[in-house]
């Protein structure tokens, strides 16, 4: 399979007005430690084509249809799943919309640098940036702590994006992505665990010593930590949490939402009922560094910030080249990174008498209501003194609408997964279980 | 795939020139997914997702090279550049020894009744919009209803074995938003089922319960009494209990990496007697395959009987490492890769606890004060530490042996998992197998699992 067959077939292809095709060619590294013992190491490489068409529109609506292919793919996969395309684009019609030109409002040029951003060590040689990973790690565990696992991957991506209007785009990505496991066993205690993740699009964005340091201290306070005190609690949520917290808000932002009518947030609403705190402002901008950056959004659209939240109010959406026309406004790239406006306390200010947690098993505030929950792996209960006891077991509880109507957030501002923005949240209560 | 065995077989033995071990595995998905909404049709093949993986074993750690070229020229050129790799790391030749297996060449296939790869796209499309509709009913505000089929052509060679595998199912989600007075709520049903397009049939209890609960969920509280009670779990979300205590707490490679608990409690009692677990891939649920990703062939595996901790789950590699210490372990098919480009772990089928004698209602009536809990949405291990999050979307009050109709949602379980098993007090009859769910390693390698069980009375830590 070739892009120029696959071009050549779509040109060819009867009732087809409009395509595109993203070409995604990725390779990977793999390496997988136990004990720092080398357990496996693993390459990989692929290529594939993601094609998706329209057909003559009639009475404003469109058939499509999407596919991919494969680079071992022959002509035959092309036509066979071609002809299933138009058959099921015939039978799928959607509203019609359309794909971006050169030149058009709000489309992207081609970057000038389509590796910007980039790990230039990883794509000079992939396999040291992974030797000097696991020096790092190695030589950042403290001898009192037993490292359990070590997973290391490293990817680079290289995209291209094409329309039938013209458009032809390239972008080169590289992402990290580490994973470890700290043991310790305190003098008669009982041995426990701590993990950690981090991935980033360059490795010194991991800082991976940095999170072993942290983590040893996690693990040897997790070894003697006591259940919490149920009731109703001030808790400081953190780092990755706070930017899933945060994301609530971007995601009922989504234009899809708001056209298919169930986002929780109408725009022009206030998105919260304000007790006191600090009032929240959200953007995406995919122009601020972030696993969620980009040059060009999948429909070719410019990378553009797009205020969503201000003070309190929803005053704008987000969202794909469909979504936005389908609102009848003009697209202006997908959602980027989320981008929160930070407080006026520092963390230090926020943490006396508060629960911080540092890990939940799991958390993810429910789309519909907003309510979360998380069980504790471990948090610290900050005493009025200044001084913290370790916490792990039972539970925090609550709901976005009341945990943010009083919430403050940290002066400090942090990068994390597809967010940027404040360190830490207080909220002033939620109910914790032992 | 029989026309890339030869390549493979002859990739196995150029690598084993030099490694101890090596294998072959070879993968190729395909399928439809039909997805609507109240504003789009979607029709979508399943990507391919098709390659190549060569594995080396030095007698020290594995190599191995991945391939998106399926066919002879590109196994060779992976195969040499293996070789090169195996070179340059070196063997160990007093290493662990990898066991292939007795020799084995055979092809197996799920039977479909009628192939869905032959229904074509306009029939799809009709069948999620009747679904769609199915679930329409007071205040439903929006419905997405999503219907498809997967199949995964799978090729297993190493020294001793020929294997190849056809594996299809079908699915069938939908999920609901139901709304009021600015309020809103989700809640998601469906099944899937191995076979072909026989299944997707729209009399499913799960649109009942949809229709039932969505509504009533709307504007439902949290708990105003967050804490110990006395809980009945359905069977949905006993089986999410099943697979987040002793599903991942039974993995063996975490054994190796001193991350399980349970490595300490074989032979030990983890749970109350009336509690029996299991793990089996070739109970016919939806999870099931006839050999796992390393080529061993499936069979059940007894985790928990009587409520005695008696056996593990293990990969090829966990396998023998558990051997090499001198511990008595028996090999389950258990390896598996979240895609042909993903390294094997060992991972859960579909888990399950054992029936008892009681119905739910024989349960629930037990209950003086407590909570019965439905519509599971989700959970996460701790095989070292013991503990355990579960998330559901309901649970409703008990008083006197009857449900009163107050729900809550939603609603998380947590505590330490040998407390919970050991509360266990009653055991439903009727096994329920909750179809639809999909599994992490931690956060990551997302395969397909089952879970399930009969209703469960306990006492759980619940807000």
């Amino acid at each position: 399979m070739t892009l120029e067959l696959l071009i050549s077939a779509l040109k060819a292809a009867p009732g087809v007005c409009q395509w595109q095709i993203t070409e995604i060619s990725e390779s990977r590294h793999e390496r997988y430690l136990t004990f720092l013992a080398v357990e496996s190491e693993r390459r990989a490489a692929a290529t594939r084509w993601n094609v998706w068409l329209a057909l003559n529109p009639e009475a404003g609506l469109q058939g499509e249809a999407a596919f991919t292919l494969g680079s071992a793919e022959d002509s035959n996969a092309l036509v066979e799943r071609l002809t299933n395309a138009l058959a099921a684009a015939a039978a799928a019609r959607n509203p019609a919309w359309l794909l971006p030109a050169p030149g058009d409002a709000g489309t992207a040029t081609p970057p000038t640098d389509p590796a910007a951003g980039c790990d230039g060590g990883l794509l000079a040689d992939p396999v040291q940036v992974l030797d000097d990973l696991v020096a790092t790690f190695q030589s950042a565990v403290p001898t009192d702590v037993r490292p359990s696992t070590l997973e290391l991957f490293a990817t680079i991506s290289d995209r291209r994006l094409l329309n039938h209007r013209g458009l032809d785009l390239r972008d080169r990505n590289t992402r990290l992505y580490a994973e470890f496991v700290l043991l310790h066993r305190p003098v008669g205690g009982k041995e426990a665990e701590f993990y950690d993740r981090v991935e980033a699009t360059r490795a010194a964005d991991l800082h991976l010593a940095e999170r072993v340091t942290a983590a040893a201290a996690c693990v040897r306070d997790g070894a003697t930590a006591s259940a919490p005190v149920a009731g109703v609690q001030p808790v400081l949520i953190c780092d990755a949490y706070a930017a899933e917290l945060f994301d609530y808000y971007a995601h009922h932002a989504d234009a899809a939402l708001h056209v298919r009518r169930i986002t929780a947030l109408p725009e022009g609403h206030p998105v919260v009922v304000r007790r006191g705190g600090d009032r929240l402002n959200v953007t995406s901008d995919p122009l601020i560094a972030s696993l969620a950056a980009y040059a060009f959004d999948p429909n070719g659209y410019a990378a553009t910030r797009q205020e969503l939240v201000r003070d309190d109010v929803l005053v704008g959406v987000h969202g794909s080249g469909r979504w936005m026309q389908a609102l009848g406004r003009q697209p202006r790239g997908a959602r980027g990174t989320v981008v929160v406006a930070p407080g006026v306390s520092t963390c230090a200010q926020l943490r006396p008498g508060t629960l911080e947690i540092i890990r939940f098993s799991e958390f993810g505030p429910r789309a519909d209501t907003g309510a979360f929950s998380g069980e504790i792996r471990l948090a610290y209960l900050h005493h009025a003194d200044g001084s913290r006891t370790a916490i792990t077991g039972g539970s925090v509880s609550g709901v976005i609408k009341d945990a943010l109507a009083d919430a403050r957030f940290s002066s400090e501002v942090i990068t994390v997964g597809e967010y940027h923005g404040p360190q830490a949240i207080r909220v002033a209560g939620l109910t914790v279980t032992a | 795939m029989d026309h890339l065995i030869p390549a493979l077989v002859e990739a196995v033995r150029l690598l084993e020139l030099q490694a101890p071990y090596a294998s072959a595995y070879a993968r190729r998905d395909a399928g439809t997914q039909v997805r609507i909404d109240s504003a789009t049709t979607s029709c979508q093949p399943v990507p391919p997702n098709a390659g190549v993986t060569l594995t080396a074993w030095t007698g020290a750690r594995f190599l191995e090279e991945s391939t998106d070229r399926l066919d002879p020229a590109g196994i060779a050129a992976s195969a040499a550049a293996l070789a090169e790799r195996v070179t340059m790391a070196g063997i160990v030749r007093d290493g662990l020894a990898l066991e292939p297996g007795e020799p084995l060449q055979r092809s197996f296939a799920q039977v479909m009744a009628e192939d869905s790869r032959s229904v074509p796209a306009a029939t799809k499309i009709e069948v999620a919009r009747a679904l769609r509709a199915a679930v329409a009913g007071e205040l439903l505000q929006e419905a997405t209803a999503v219907v498809g089929d997967v199949h995964a052509e799978i090729v297993f060679v190493n020294r001793t074995r020929r294997l190849h595998q056809h594996l299809h199912r079908v699915r069938q989600i939908v999920l609901g938003i139901w709304a009021k007075d600015g309020a809103q709520v989700q809640l998601h049903g469906g099944f899937e089922r191995i076979g072909g397009w026989e299944h997707q049939r729209l009399d499913g209890a799960y649109l009942t319960d949809l229709r039932r609960d969505g509504p009533r969920l709307i504007g439902a509280p949290r708990l105003s009494d967050p804490g110990e009670h006395t809980c009945v779990f359905d069977g949905a979300f006993a089986g999410i209990f099943a697979h987040e205590a002793f599903g991942h707490g039974t993995e063996q490679d975490l054994y190796l990496k001193d991350r399980s608990e349970g490595a300490h409690w074989l032979g030990k009692p983890v749970a109350s007697p009336l509690v029996q677990m299991f793990d089996d891939p070739a109970n016919g649920w939806a999870a099931s395959y006839f050999f796992d990703d390393e080529g061993t062939l499936a069979q059940p595996t007894e985790i928990i009987h009587d409520g005695v901790l008696v056996a593990g789950l293990n990969d090829r590699y966990s396998h023998a490492v558990l051997g090499h210490r001198g511990l008595s372990v028996r090999k389950t098919a258990n390896g598996r890769r979240e895609a042909y480009d993903h390294k094997p772990y060992t991972r859960m089928t579909n888990t399950f606890f054992g029936a008892g004698t009681s119905t739910v209602e024989e349960l629930i009536a037990g209950v003086e004060r407590g909570y019965f809990l439905t519509h599971p949405s989700n959970g996460m291990e701790d095989p070292k530490g013991w503990g355990i999050q579960l998330e559901g979307a309901m649970a409703e009050e008990i008083v006197g042996g009857k449900l009163t109709g107050r729900v809550f949602s939603p609603v998380v379980v947590t505590g330490s998992v040998p407390r919970l098993l050991h509360s266990v007090d009653g055991v439903g009859r009727e096994l329920v197998e909750a179809s639809v769910g999909m599994c992490g390693k931690g956060y990551k390698e997302w395969v397909k699992v089952t879970d399930g069980g009969p209703a469960l009375r306990l006492r759980a830590v619940i807000a």
